[in-house]
């Protein structure tokens, strides 16, 4: 169970992002995972006062707070009206009600894990993400980077009409996937997405075979098969559609 | 720290330390009916409602749920009698322990949606484990509960 010393909600960003530079402190979204850590921190930053709970549209994109819930995520109607029922299907198997409640955007984000569905589902859309210092970049090249000390505002995605689908395969209803595989048809093409690799998700370029590897939910072999299964189950509904 | 807190409708000042989670809060402040059952975020039995929103207090800091409206069951006695007699008739209530969790979370759905599709109430009820049943007994209740708000 997490410890700290001590609880602040900043009013600001800067605040937030001054006191997140210390080493010893911790910014906190839902807290669904990292309240399961070991870690002792001094401050827990909590960034529930910076107006990050909020979706809106702005200038053709779905501008979503970091704080936005995962549950408010999945039942937001411009989203459906948008992309159907694809972040229902993606969202709809974190854990329960519950949890989705409390995990947030951000969270789901930042801590870059492996089996998220999240990052999966949002890389394809051509997601974009703002933080405090490092400004706006796409989603992919934050995966590809290495974390830096900051504060994640806001969650961009073009607000256009595509077709979208997302499938996993999980042992379980609400368990963590085996593999996640998303795509997306616009007028580029299609695109594809892949998570629970069990590394954290690519998007799969033309030609190229994403990389997997074997974990307790499953083995490299399990998981190469799998893609190519999800991949043409999910080719074939976009195609049909 | 010192926070002030709205649960059930009761508005108090106490002390807390910071990484308190709700959970381990309200059954300090004898909220008994909000349970221990894993910690992990797994199983539903500490579930409250935070603002009318079913919550897993296990994960959620009480720092963080200070000036919001808590429910627990011991303030929705009304209403979970009413749901709670539904399971109970159904068996759904061997050891009892998950009875609570189960009780809250359905009575955020049906604050939310009077009438709840069949696959809407299973989806709302993937988020509450138990150990006892295998989970026939609790569907069968709420659906009941559901027919009989039908029925008028």
């Amino acid at each position: 169970m997490i410890h700290f010393e001590n609880y602040v909600r900043p009013k600001s960003f800067q605040e937030a992002y001054a006191l997140a530079q210390d080493y010893k402190n911790v910014v906190c979204g839902g807290m669904m995972w990292l309240h399961l850590s070991d870690a002792r921190y001094d401050t827990c930053i909590d960034l529930c006062d910076l107006q990050l709970d909020k979706i809106e549209e702005e200038d053709g994109y779905f501008k979503i707070g970091a704080m936005v819930s995962l549950s408010e995520l999945e039942n937001h109607v411009p989203i459906k009206d948008c992309f159907g029922t694809a972040f229902e299907d993606c969202l709809k198997h974190i854990v329960g009600v519950q949890f989705r409640n409390g995990a947030t955007l951000g969270g789901s984000i930042c801590a870059k894990l492996g089996f998220s569905d999240v990052l999966t589902l949002l890389l394809p859309l051509k997601t974009r993400v703002v933080f405090h210092r490092q400004g706006e970049m796409t989603l992919e090249e934050f995966l590809g980077k290495k974390n830096e000390r900051d504060i994640l505002k806001y969650v961009l995605i073009p607000k256009k009409k595509v077709k979208v689908r997302f499938q996993s395969v999980r042992r379980t209803y609400t368990d963590l996937p085996v593999i996640n595989v998303c795509g997306v048809k616009d007028d580029g093409g299609m695109i594809f997405a892949v998570g629970a690799r069990p590394n954290v998700a690519v998007l799969v370029k033309e030609g190229q075979r994403p990389e997997f590897g074997s974990n307790r939910r499953g083995s490299k072999e399990y998981r190469e098969h799998l893609y190519d299964v999800l991949v043409k189950r999910i080719k074939d509904a976009l195609e049909e559609d | 720290m010192e926070a002030t807190f709205i649960i059930n409708d009761e508005t108090v000042v106490k002390t807390i330390d910071p990484d308190m989670t709700l959970q381990k809060f309200l059954r300090r402040e004898h909220y008994y009916s909000v349970k221990c059952g894993c910690e992990t975020s797994n199983c539903g039995a500490c579930t409250v409602l935070l603002d009318g929103k079913p919550v897993l207090s296990c994960s959620i800091l009480a720092a963080r749920a200070a000036g919001h409206k808590i429910e627990t069951l011991e303030g929705l006695q009304k209403e979970a009698e009413e749901i709670g007699a539904f399971i109970a008739d159904e068996g759904a209530d061997q050891c009892g322990f998950c009875n609570p969790g189960y009780i809250i979370t359905m009575i955020a759905l049906f604050r939310q949606d009077s009438d709840p599709s069949d696959e809407k109430i299973k989806t709302w009820l993937a988020g509450n484990f138990c150990r006892c049943t295998g989970y026939e007994g609790q569907m069968r209740g709420f659906l009941r509960y559901r027919d009989q708000r039908r029925a008028g």
